[in-house]
């Protein structure tokens, strides 16, 4: 994937850009606003990770310029300022997603494949039947069956699997199933989460040879075969 | 001096009391004027007037009247003698009608008894203005004199046991002139008073207003409004714009400060996480210092985010919901770990709508829960309600734990506050701040009161 890095933070752009090279993505970094915005018009790129504060040109304008002329490539701002109304600006503007410094690149690298696989998954939106291994989800009757024995999942617990399982192979970090699942920014100093998905663990893969719900250490959450 | 608008009202006060002042003189005078008749008298000498009294005596009636109308053709002056209530002999025009006016007149014209001759047989009345005296003698028992002449002496006053009830008589009238007078002037004053109260009060008011709407929208951006002139109020309108600007500029360099803060920090903070990160994780060192890393960070989060909150410069994105699925969203969030201490979360919710930043209530009402979670005992009732009293919309949250001691429910909202005081419970003693912060920039309220069976912690929402 061509990415295209603007951050005037040397240390934080070499960590990413070390990363993301690591996973086999191609990456281009600049430190200075304008430049950026003029590489960002010239080029194609996958993808824009953005810092808010730069010199010269800062995140917001790039992310408006370029909304403006039509690139509609998927944009991740980086910023320190984390509030909840700076949040709803950069997504305003034009950003897709909005990572608050400092992150996890575990975190990152989730946000980043979502946002590579959304295109074509728009097409899927419309399905009604989700299917994983021998796991069914009926999204019309929000019921869920495993190897045909049907399983009582609460409301949220339903809308966590559909998003693991749409999104199977897909790390999800905790901050991510929490936006997505209950559509709150929150911050919380709790497991919350964690017992969760381990409720939702028990009701979906006790007694299962091959558990598909699996924790990705350090990372989050994904849907996927079990390895032996 | 007129600049002031304070001397400005006081000029206006001052015109007016003069003005007012300057009608009761003159209404004075063309009162008590017209009642003076001007005559043309001479001034006689004491030891002439003096000898009148023996020369009655001795001689009788016609002997004085003889001696006085010599003097009377000689020097225009007029007289008249008084038998008990009757003139009995004299020129004196006034003195035909009959002796109480004499005797009022010569008082009322203000004048003052010269001097007291013969004991209480001769009195002089004097006024200093016309000129005018009038001389009484007592010629014997039933007989008495009155002379007016013509004055070059200032007078001094004297009274007699004879003028007394006239003088007490005028006393009394001037007495009810002074309180008439007193009275326009008290109304007068109060009217004055009145006047300038109410402009004085319109402009505090005013001032007031724009205190009060920067208060209610915490918007430093407001700035009184004043004529431009160049009176105390509006230099206390200036004043005040001038304060409010530099608060303005105060606090966005907080703002900026604290962004520079956040931005300056958190950024080698991020490094030092991301190189623990790519530290072999196992090590028991590595995730003792991850977690110790990201505890720096949150705390450092949390207070940024208050301290925006706190500052009125937070923008809130507020809409319209319905409490019932936030609250239900929130103890959705929550049921599996209250269920992991056999804790139930139960809600008693009265259909309500508010318009809130429903981000930062979630935040909220999820750190109330949160901390009810960790502060109840296992397998008790943790109890989520909403209603409306006052007028407020009031969202409680009610544990069956300890509660807190009354006298530290107030500290307990203060940043690192916590009742722990080893500090070894997880946490960071900023989640009561961060509720505090998030209500107030609702407009709203946080407390906590310990009730029967536990704590309960209400936000008011307006």
């Amino acid at each position: 994937m061509q990415i295209l890095l603007i951050e005037d933070d040397n240390a934080v752009a070499d960590f990413i850009v070390k990363g993301l090279q690591q996973v086999g993505h191609c990456i281009m970094h600049i430190s200075n606003g304008k430049q950026g915005l003029s590489t960002a018009i010239d080029n194609e790129f996958d993808l824009l990770i953005v810092d808010r504060m730069l010199p010269e040109l800062d995140g917001l304008s790039i992310v408006k310029a370029l909304r403006a002329i039509g690139k509609d490539f998927p944009i991740i701002f980086l910023s320190a300022l984390g509030d909840v109304d700076e949040r709803v600006k950069g997504l305003k503007a034009g950003g897709d997603d909005y990572l608050v410094k400092p992150f996890a690149f575990s975190e990152l690298l989730a946000r980043i494949e979502v946002l590579a696989k959304r295109a074509p998954s728009i097409i899927n939106t419309k399905e009604t039947m989700l299917s994983f291994s021998d796991l069914r989800m009926d999204l019309l009757k929000r019921q869920v069956t495993r190897g045909g024995k049907v399983i009582e999942l609460h409301s949220k617990e339903f809308n966590l699997l559909e998003k693991l399982v749409k999104n199977a192979g897909q790390v999800f970090t905790r901050t991510m199933l929490l936006e997505s699942v209950w559509g709150y920014h929150f911050d919380t100093k709790t497991n919350v989460i964690d017992v969760h998905i381990s409720n939702l663990r028990k009701k979906i893969d006790e007694g299962s040879s091959s558990p598909i719900l699996q924790t990705v250490r350090g990372a989050g959450y994904k849907v996927d075969h079990h390895v032996k | 001096m007129l600049n002031s608008y304070i001397g400005r009202l006081l000029l206006i006060y001052g015109i007016t009391l003069i003005l007012v002042m300057g009608t009761a003189y003159s209404f004075y005078d063309e009162w008590l004027e017209p009642q003076v008749t001007k005559l043309e008298t001479i001034v006689l000498s004491e030891c002439e007037t003096c000898s009148y009294s023996p020369l009655f005596q001795k001689q009788g009636l016609s002997a004085l009247t003889i001696v006085l109308d010599a003097r009377t053709a000689k020097t225009g002056l007029s007289y008249a003698i008084f038998n008990s209530d009757y003139v009995s002999a004299g020129d004196l025009k006034w003195a035909n009608r009959n002796r109480d006016q004499i005797k009022r007149k010569a008082v009322s014209e203000r004048g003052e008894s010269l001097n007291k001759m013969n004991g209480e047989e001769h009195t002089l009345w004097r006024d200093v203005n016309t000129g005018i005296a009038i001389s009484s003698l007592k010629l014997d028992k039933n007989h008495t004199l009155y002379i007016e002449e013509y004055l070059k002496v200032k007078p001094k006053l004297l009274l007699s046991p004879d003028n007394q009830q006239v003088v007490e008589d005028n006393i009394r009238d001037i007495t009810t002139q002074i309180v008439l007078f007193g009275l326009l002037m008290m109304v007068l004053g109060f009217i004055a008073t009145a006047f300038i109260t109410l402009k004085i009060y319109q402009k505090v008011r005013n001032i007031n207003k724009t205190a009060d709407h920067i208060i209610k929208h915490q918007d430093l951006g407001q700035r009184i409004t004043h004529s431009g002139g160049n009176n105390e109020f509006d230099h206390l309108a200036c004043n005040l714009n001038k304060m409010l600007n530099k608060i303005e500029g105060k606090v966005e360099d907080i703002k900026q400060m604290s962004n520079n803060i956040a931005h300056d920090l958190r950024t080698p903070l991020t490094s030092l996480h991301n190189q623990l990160e790519q530290l072999k994780l196992d090590e028991p060192v590595a995730v003792s210092l991850t977690k110790q890393v990201n505890n720096i960070i949150d705390t450092f989060d949390s207070l940024l985010r208050i301290s925006h909150l706190e500052s009125g410069n937070a923008h809130l994105t507020k809409q319209a919901v319905d409490l019932t699925p936030l609250i239900t969203d929130v103890i959705d969030l929550f049921r599996p770990l209250a269920e992991e201490k056999e804790q139930r979360l139960t809600m008693r919710l009265e259909l309500l709508c508010v318009e809130v930043d429903i981000n930062l209530l979630f935040q909220a009402l999820g750190n109330l829960v949160e901390n009810a979670i960790k502060y109840a005992p296992k397998n008790s009732n943790i109890i989520i309600s909403s209603g409306e009293r006052n007028g407020e919309v009031v969202v409680s949250v009610q544990d069956e734990g300890h509660g807190i001691p009354n006298d530290k429910l107030e500290d307990v909202i203060q940043r690192f506050v916590r009742l722990d005081k080893t500090r070894n419970s997880p946490g960071n003693g900023l989640g009561l701040s961060m509720v505090n912060a998030i209500a107030e920039a609702h407009q709203g309220s946080f407390d906590l009161k310990n009730v029967a069976g536990g704590l309960k912690a209400s936000i008011h929402l307006p």
